[in-house]
């Protein structure tokens, strides 16, 4: 019987006892310690973020002279207002064609400019509480971050960008489904989206402004993924962040979410997960009390990296279950029904073996090397 | 070990699509090109299902060698080498061959040699490349006692096993060259740069 390597990638590892990393920025205070048994609700510490500064023009908004519009604040430049409070104000005449300008959130006037007319305002640090999102244990607390041991479901795409994050996964469309700017909306905030087979360049940017924590799409432009990733060729890929997290789990174009993958995703619609683009990987943890039993029996070195599996060669064989990786029928997955035992002569003059995979609605013949084993 | 010419090749994410397209008789949607492009450097090992696929192959192929000839070609001792794999990822020796001498700049005499990874590289065949003004449309070539007619402005393959061949062109000296798996081209087309 002829022998016929082909790759076999592990996409799906579930229900296994792994590390999680959290990191978390400069200014955290963190209120753990090493060996302390987790549960999802708890409240591990508070981060202090930077949430940056706005500029904006008074003098557009109020309809006034450059030069003249500090006469119109409300209270003097190093004053703190709240978000909704009234910044400045030129008031109409007879009460008519009132200008106003609310405080966009909690801030700090910083400068106005009489030149331009521009006030700057510093957004005021916000404390955001470290939630710990699973039941596990804490086996490693430091400056960055810390480590903790639970039981989860891993999911590993094939490229991505972006630090993790973590949110509550949301499915917004089918398997093959396309993302469009309508559908990112404000109710999409903080939560990491599964898009389908392609999220559109501007869809991607929508995103972003909307504070979507992460996206999880079957297929990405090459454009855009060039754009993001800085390279097309995965060794070249450098660590980005775009202000999201994004993975990819099957190629270029648009490519339906493979069903090994949806199924998992569907199944924890609703939880809270973590995305880290740049490792290419989307960790569910279990929502069960009882995991922590099982939690507590395995020990793992915590100097462990946590890497992605990187693809093996393996020998195609009858019953083995495959995924397309290349058209037709791109990211369908189904089982080896028959190998040929010759060479077959495609129409481009090359000499191959073709395989015959059963896919959910049909069977079709293809190339050996156009498939991939599933773990 | 690279195992297709999307491994080989470090140039092929950064070729000109519109360079590309100029080989393709059916012309592709730039962003279906490129995402083409993309998937096959994302998986180098898949075949081309269909005679468009392997023509987008074969144009990206013209363009890396013209980019980065020195991959197979060593201007100094006159030898193109190519990777065997290059064969099997286009089925034979022929098309890959008649591709990159559509964009190599050659010396009078090349060899041409195919290497396999751990057993060295092997003869296949030479082209012949003469730098000299024809004034005739057609031109006769002795090749080891056998007569051929020739057209000037052309690329002709003369499949020639033999490992020793004496060619003598109309009116020029007799020189020696080796044919075998490809055979012996005649380059005879007006060269650039």
């Amino acid at each position: 019987m002829v022998e016929l390597p082909v790759l076999i990638r592990p996409r799906v590892q579930r229900q296994v006892i792994l590390h999680l990393k959290r990191q978390v920025s400069e200014h955290a205070q963190l209120k753990i310690k090493v060996g302390q048994e987790l549960e999802p609700q708890d409240q591990l510490g508070e981060e202090i973020l930077n949430t940056g500064f706005v500029s904006i023009n008074l003098a557009t908004a109020l309809q006034a002279n450059p030069s003249q519009v500090s006469k119109y604040l409300t209270r003097p430049i190093g004053s703190r207002f709240f978000q909704g409070e009234l910044i400045a104000q030129k008031k109409g005449v007879l009460g008519l064609g009132n200008k106003l300008l609310l405080s966009p959130k909690d801030c700090v006037l910083e400068e106005v400019n009489s030149q331009n007319g521009e006030a700057r305002l510093k957004f005021l640090p916000q404390k955001k509480p470290i939630i710990a999102g699973m039941y596990g244990i804490v086996d490693g607390v430091s400056a960055k971050g810390f480590t903790i041991r639970t039981q989860a479901t891993q999911v590993f795409g094939l490229f991505g960008s972006g630090k993790q994050r973590f949110g509550e996964l949301k499915i917004l469309n089918a398997r093959a489904g396309l993302a469009t700017k309508l559908q990112i909306t404000p109710q999409t905030s903080r939560q990491i989206l599964v898009v389908g087979a392609l999220i559109f360049g501007d869809a991607l940017r929508q995103a972003i402004s909307q504070k979507v924590d992460g996206v999880i799409t079957g297929g990405l432009n090459a454009k855009d993924a060039k754009a993001i990733c800085g390279s097309l060729d995965l060794v070249q890929q450098i660590p980005t962040d775009i202000g999201l997290s994004l993975m990819v789990t099957e190629g270029f174009g648009p490519v339906p979410i493979g069903e090994d993958i949806f199924e998992v995703l569907k199944q924890a619609e609703g939880q809270y997960v973590f995305l880290d683009g740049n490792a290419c990987s989307l960790v569910l943890p279990l929502q069960s009390a009882d995991s922590i039993m099982k939690i507590r029996k395995v020990i793992l070195p915590v100097a462990q990296e946590q890497t992605k599996p990187a693809a093996q060669e393996q020998m195609l064989t009858v019953g083995a279950l495959v995924r397309m990786i290349w058209p037709p029928f791109m990211g369908a997955q189904g089982r080896v029904v028959a190998i040929d035992d010759t060479a077959t002569t495609l129409p481009s003059g090359i000499s191959t073996f073709l395989v015959t995979v059963e896919l959910n609605t049909r069977k079709l013949k293809v190339p050996y090397r156009n498939v991939e084993i599933i773990a | 070990m690279p195992t297709s010419i999307y491994e080989f090749f470090s140039s092929i994410e950064d070729l000109p699509l519109v360079e590309v397209s100029k080989w393709l008789r059916v012309r592709l949607d730039e962003h279906l090109l490129e995402n083409f492009i993309a998937n096959r450097i994302l998986y180098p090992r898949t075949q081309p299902t269909n005679l468009q696929e392997w023509q987008i192959d074969l144009a990206l192929l013209r363009e890396a060698v013209r980019v980065e000839p020195k991959k197979i070609y060593d201007a100094i001792s006159n030898k193109i080498v190519l990777p065997d794999f290059f064969i099997s990822e286009f089925g034979s020796l022929k098309p890959v061959m008649l591709a990159v001498l559509e964009v190599l700049t050659l010396g009078v005499v090349t060899t041409v040699w195919v290497s396999t990874t751990g057993r060295g590289s092997k003869q296949v065949g030479s082209v012949l490349t003469p730098k000299l003004p024809f004034k005739e449309s057609i031109v006769t070539v002795n090749l080891n006692g056998e007569v051929y007619t020739l057209k000037t402005s052309a690329l002709s393959l003369i499949a020639v096993p033999d490992r020793h061949l004496k060619v003598k062109l109309d009116g020029e000296a007799e020189i020696l060259v080796a044919g075998g798996e490809f055979g012996v081209a005649f380059n005879l087309r007006r060269q650039h740069g």
